[in-house]
């Protein structure tokens, strides 16, 4: 009876899932990318993520400092690790709230890097081309950045410009998280904000759990 | 928990796919979604944040058909991985039949993998179990990259992290290319179907 549910189950999964099955080799040499310098740059851009930490983190930035010496010769490589360096000291920095498209120009940095440093037969224009490239997207989130700051402050400076409540009242808007005149009063206010914006989460992932579970009955 | 409707003839089970942030969960459910879509006739479910990360789940319902009269109906869900959302992981662990354990095989994610199995047998601590009462299949990720010679830990030292006392079924894959990803998939829905059988008959 068992084996025959099994079975069962088994021959209607063939059924649907039936055109894949290719295994991976369980290799444990290094292909490709061999003992090139920038092998271990690679695996911490990869590992990368929103849940940054400050040690991984760390780690990028203190690979990118060991590849500038390494590759001090070499001007075009070390244009890439230069606008690579101050994107990951960013993230580094604001975590989560970095601007959306900076892991990505983290990137995109680094595969133009790869695709210079691994090739032979690219000239030394076409190189300078790809950075300069780089350089523009750069400059542009760089632009982004700010703009998106001063949009910040100027809705923090509307508000307190709004009437004034009432002696006892709430505060009709909590500080900017970025607010440089009190750091403090910033630090916690941040804080604040992170940990309201995690509870609203939550609630919406539970309100989702429940409207699955209602769905699924 | 499964749900078994027994005047429909229904039976419905929750896989979870667990592991760390980033380590390739969203991307097995996206495989088979982008592989099977025509086949399974469902849609997935996504909710991410600005950073492409998952916010709160995935989840991708496939419909098995018929089996000894009942209409089998699985449940694909992944859980965020960063570590913050750890309420959120609870949430969606709840009533899950089946775990798919999602490890990252880069080198400088060993120990967010270790953390990961820890969190996961904490979170189903909470629910009164073990990793032992819940069918659990290894999915070791990212075999891929080997190829481009990033540095991968090796499959017995995966093993021997994650799982030496488990002894679950364990596969190299890579969700990014697809090998393995339905292999794992087929492990944990014939294993949870298997263990919820005594409930069918």
């Amino acid at each position: 009876m068992r084996n025959d549910f099994k079975s069962q189950v088994e021959s209607r999964l063939d059924d649907l899932f039936h055109d894949e099955e290719e295994i991976v080799k369980p290799t444990e040499g290094l292909g490709g990318f061999g003992d090139h310098p920038l092998k271990t740059l690679k695996a911490r851009l990869l590992s990368v993520e929103w849940e940054i930490n400050d040690s991984s983190m760390e780690g990028l930035i203190n690979e990118l400092k060991s590849l500038e010496g390494f590759y001090q010769g070499d001007k075009v490589i070390l244009g890439f690790l230069r606008l690579l360096r101050p994107v990951a000291r960013y993230i580094k920095v604001r975590k989560g709230k970095s601007h959306p498209k900076a892991t990505g120009l983290l990137n995109s940095v680094y595969n133009s890097l790869e695709r210079v440093a691994v090739s032979k037969n690219m000239s030394r224009k076409e190189k300078e081309k790809i950075l300069l490239q780089e350089m523009e997207k750069f400059k542009k989130l760089k632009e982004d950045v700010i703009r998106r700051r001063e949009e910040k402050k100027e809705v923090v400076e509307d508000a307190a410009a709004a009437p004034q409540p009432k002696s006892g009242a709430a505060p009709a808007q909590e500080p900017a998280p970025d607010s440089a005149t009190k750091p403090s009063q910033g630090v916690s206010a941040s804080a604040v904000e992170e940990i309201k914006e995690l509870i609203r989460e939550e609630f919406r992932a539970l309100r989702e759990e429940v409207r699955h579970w209602r769905d699924s009955r | 928990m499964a749900i078994v409707n027994l005047k429909k003839g229904e039976v419905q089970a929750k896989i979870v796919y667990y592991g760390p942030g980033r380590g390739g969960k969203t991307t097995n459910l996206e495989y088979l979604y982008r592989k099977f879509h025509d086949r399974i006739k469902t849609e997935m479910v996504t909710i991410k944040t600005h950073g492409d990360r998952t916010l709160f789940f995935d989840f991708l319902p496939i419909e098995i058909g018929k089996i000894k009269g009942f209409d089998i109906r699985i449940q694909l869900y992944t859980v965020p991985g960063q570590v913050k959302y750890d309420a959120t992981r609870r949430l969606v662990l709840r009533g899950a039949d089946g775990i798919v354990f999602v490890a990252d095989s880069l080198v400088i994610r060993r120990k967010e993998n270790v953390l990961s199995l820890k969190n996961l047998a904490d979170n189903l601590a909470t629910y009164r179990k073990s990793l032992v009462d819940v069918p659990i299949v290894l999915q070791y990720n990212k075999r891929d990259l080997e190829e481009e010679g990033i540095p991968l830990l090796s499959l017995a030292t995966l093993e021997k992290d994650l799982n030496t006392q488990l002894k679950a079924p364990s596969f190299a894959a890579s969700a990014q290319e697809g090998p393995n990803v339905v292999k794992t998939m087929k492990k944990i829905i014939v294993m949870t179907m298997d263990s919820l059988r005594r409930d069918l008959m």
